[in-house]
């Protein structure tokens, strides 16, 4: 039998009620130039997109179930880089350097908790209404990931956090990359606690408003 | 029948998202037996047109598209019935699809959009769509296939839904598109065409197909 984890390595869930995050990202959506834009102007457009921005808000609140799950991990400095939990490496000078002295890491596994299809399917196909909740559900999963930042800096305010995020892919091609072979290893950390969240062989979440990432606390 | 003045009114209202003016105006020309593929044609695909090149060009954002088609989708749903008893075709019939391994679908159902306004028949396939998917939808008749990867590491698998379809057919024109897409990358991997934006997957299907230069 294996001995327990010890407090400090223990993974904590939080879920977090839709309406706490729903106002904050509706109210950011609105704020995007793209959407301020046809908002200012009025009329039967504004209209258009404040009945998508509803249908949106009822079906993210209907079918969402936002999760913040946080494991601290093992990280020790080697040769090939950092071993994170015993199973993937992960690059950086800098983050070496942090670690060497001291820091730890914390993952983190964020998910709002239902597929694109589910959304499809409760808006009547429409392809508009989609669109805005796939933007809304973006600025929620940010909204998510702020709250969860906000809860490692209650669980840590005496350490300075450094987030790290990983992605296995890039959309515009730029962004520094993990490649989704690491990714999946990272993703096992939560296999025992994981609220449904996978990734497909080639690096995509599955549902696709989910994030998964590092904060290094030093 | 309509007369010129309310046809322009209703391109405007196309391009403005004002629905119910196009319903109202279509309406009226449904009940005064005017031809309605020829409204479809010579006004309310070229207002679609017309918000997609203000698109291209940056002066509006997605979601005065949105508005635009929802008007438009207010005047197809009168017409639509009234054509099906015709021998209307379609301009063409288009199958879509994110390649296998990508979940992303907000580009794809924005082209889905623009070829709808565009008079195209449609079949969305959805999102981590199997290479075979694809060479099935030919086979039930789709003339053209599109495919769509908005990632890094989806882009390549392109290359194995091409190579399926053209060991499969060789009638099927094939469209590529996405964020990290190119049309050098499209040119590399055998694309017949290339959408660099939705309105631009609307000009690239024409293309593949002969309609247009």
């Amino acid at each position: 039998m294996n001995a327990p984890l010890p407090p400090s390595m223990q993974a904590i869930t939080y879920e977090v009620p839709m309406d706490s995050l729903l106002p904050i990202a509706q109210s950011r959506l609105q704020r995007q130039k793209q959407y301020a834009r046809m908002l200012e102007r009025g009329g039967s457009r504004a209209k258009g997109v404040m009945g998508w921005l509803e249908q949106a808000s009822h079906c993210i609140s209907s079918l969402g179930k936002a999760s913040i799950i946080l494991k601290p991990i093992d990280a020790k400095p080697t040769a090939q880089g950092i071993l994170l939990d015993q199973r993937v490496y992960l690059d950086g000078e800098d983050i070496f350097r942090k670690l060497s002295t001291g820091g730890e890491v914390t993952a983190y596994l964020l998910t709002l908790g239902f597929s694109q299809q589910q959304a499809f399917d409760l808006l009547d196909q429409d392809y508009a209404a989609h669109h805005v909740q796939s933007d809304l559900a973006s600025e929620v999963l940010f909204a998510l990931g702020r709250a969860a930042q906000q809860v490692l800096r209650n669980l840590y305010p005496n350490n300075r956090l450094i987030r790290v995020p990983v992605q296995s892919t890039a959309i515009c091609g730029e962004r520094r990359t993990w490649d989704p072979r690491r990714v999946q290893e990272l993703l096992s950390v939560f296999d025992d606690i994981n609220p449904g969240v996978s990734l497909t062989e080639t690096g995509c979440f599955s549902p696709l408003n989910s994030l998964l990432g590092l904060t290094l606390r030093v | 029948m309509l007369t010129e003045e309310e046809k322009d009114i209703m391109f405007d209202a196309i391009c403005d998202g004002e629905k119910e003016t196009v319903v109202d105006l279509v309406t009226k020309a449904r009940d005064a037996g005017e031809d309605l593929g020829k409204l479809l044609n010579d006004t309310m695909i070229p207002a679609m047109a017309e918000i997609g090149d203000q698109f291209s060009a940056g002066e509006v954002f997605v979601p005065e598209m949105l508005v635009a088609a929802r008007a438009m989708q207010g005047g197809i749903d009168i017409i639509e019935p009234v054509l099906a008893e015709t021998d209307h075709e379609p301009v063409g019939r288009v199958c879509i699809g994110s390649v296998k391994g990508d979940l992303h679908d907000i580009g794809k159902n924005l082209v889905v959009m623009m070829l709808k306004g565009a008079g195209f028949e449609v079949e969305d396939l959805g999102v981590d769509v199997p290479d075979e998917e694809f060479a099935k939808a030919v086979e039930r008749g789709n003339q053209v296939v599109c495919l769509s990867a908005l990632l890094t590491t989806t882009k390549p698998r392109m290359i194995s839904a091409i190579k399926h379809l053209r060991a499969s057919s060789n009638e099927a024109k094939i469209v590529v598109g996405g964020a990290v897409i190119t049309q050098d990358y499209a040119n590399l991997i055998g694309a017949d065409a290339f959408g660099e934006d939705a309105p631009g997957a609307v000009g690239a299907v024409k293309r593949a197909l002969g309609l247009v230069a």
